[in-house]
């Protein structure tokens, strides 16, 4: 009953309903996130219809070693999110910290990778512009959606990271319950910038490789 | 002290060996998108690929984001933009696939890339200049 009172806020009249109102509105912010990056799906989708065979070269270009250890951090790290957001509905304080903590730290993991994989590519001359490094020129339409793509993913991945280790604070603190909805909130954040991901690593490292 | 262990310590293990199961998936899907990208499957590459990463997001919707314990309510935001995208898709590729059109042959744009050998695959397939 005292968890009740601790996590009831206005202008909720129950906890329940509280719960469905924090699902609710951040699917509808999750809805305007598919908008944003379905008009960027949409130009690749239409470029790589336009120019099939630059788009290969391009991608074949992309290191998938980076790749795929960047998407099995990911998925490993909405495991772990999804092992907190349990751990928070049965009220374990110190392991839904441990959770959270572990999930920002795969976070983190994956922006190292991605920092490299960005060196790398800027090293290879596979930034959009004077001196790009391949031939046909419609493969700079694929790295400026790369560059795009990803770097916007990251930048939703950072702002999960801060989320993500903000609410650690906040609960291991006890300035919010660990059965908040907040958790829930965070939670369906961090998996949909997960989502993503998957899709991009789809457009961006598969094609082009045989 | 034992009896306390079991009544708090199972859940936990539960939580893991449940959603751990779900994550031992996505991490073979992974593994099959990733070999299956080697092989020459020609166009049907995009539809594979794509398909298993619609499925590895499935279960992240389904299962991670629990939309299968969520109401009626919250499945439907969850849709909704999806089917805004799907309209998008539909009117932009609408245009894009049908610009080269002459008298009714649809797809047109894509079916001359493959239809003309030695045609230079780099040039625009819809007779964008």
């Amino acid at each position: 009953m005292s968890d009740s009172s601790e996590i009831l806020r206005e202008p909720w009249s129950s906890v329940p309903r509280q719960r469905e109102g924090v699902a609710f509105g951040v699917w509808i912010f999750l809805g305007t996130e598919v908008l944003f990056f379905g008009g960027l799906f949409l130009s690749y989708a239409v470029y790589r219809t336009l120019y099939p065979g630059a788009f290969r070269i391009a991608s074949h270009e992309t290191d998938i070693v980076y790749g795929s250890i960047n998407t099995a951090l990911l998925l490993t790290s909405s495991f772990v999110m999804t092992v907190a957001l349990h751990a928070s509905g049965l009220g374990r304080q110190r392991f839904l910290v441990f959770c959270l903590l572990l999930t920002a730290g795969l976070g983190l993991a994956f922006l190292a990778v991605k920092g490299l994989e960005y060196a790398d590519d800027i090293g290879t001359r596979l930034v959009p512009g004077p001196g790009f490094a391949l031939d046909p020129p419609a493969t700079q339409l694929f790295f400026a959606l790369y560059w795009v793509m990803t770097g916007i993913h990251a930048i939703h991945l950072a702002i999960g990271i801060a989320l993500v280790g903000g609410l650690a604070a906040l609960v291991l603190r006890g300035s919010i319950a660990p059965q908040s909805p907040a958790v829930e909130g965070t939670s369906l954040y961090w998996h949909f910038v997960d989502s993503i991901w998957i899709v991009l690593f789809a457009l961006i490292y598969l094609p082009g490789r045989p | 002290m034992s009896e306390h262990r079991r009544r708090t310590g199972c859940p936990v293990a539960r939580l893991w060996l449940r959603y751990g199961c779900v994550w031992l998936l996505l991490m073979l899907l992974l593994g099959i998108t990733i070999t299956t990208s080697y092989v020459q499957l020609g166009g049907n590459s995009a539809i594979l690929h794509l398909g298993i990463a619609g499925l590895q997001v499935l279960l992240v919707w389904l299962l991670f984001m629990n939309l299968l314990g969520s109401s009626t309510l919250v499945r439907l935001c969850s849709i909704v933009g999806l089917f805004w995208l799907s309209i998008m898709f539909s009117l932009t590729f609408g245009d894009y696939l049908t610009r080269a059109w002459h008298g009714g042959a649809i797809g047109s744009c894509l079916g001359r890339a493959s239809m003309e050998p030695g045609r230079d695959e780099n040039a625009p397939s819809c007779g964008v200049q």
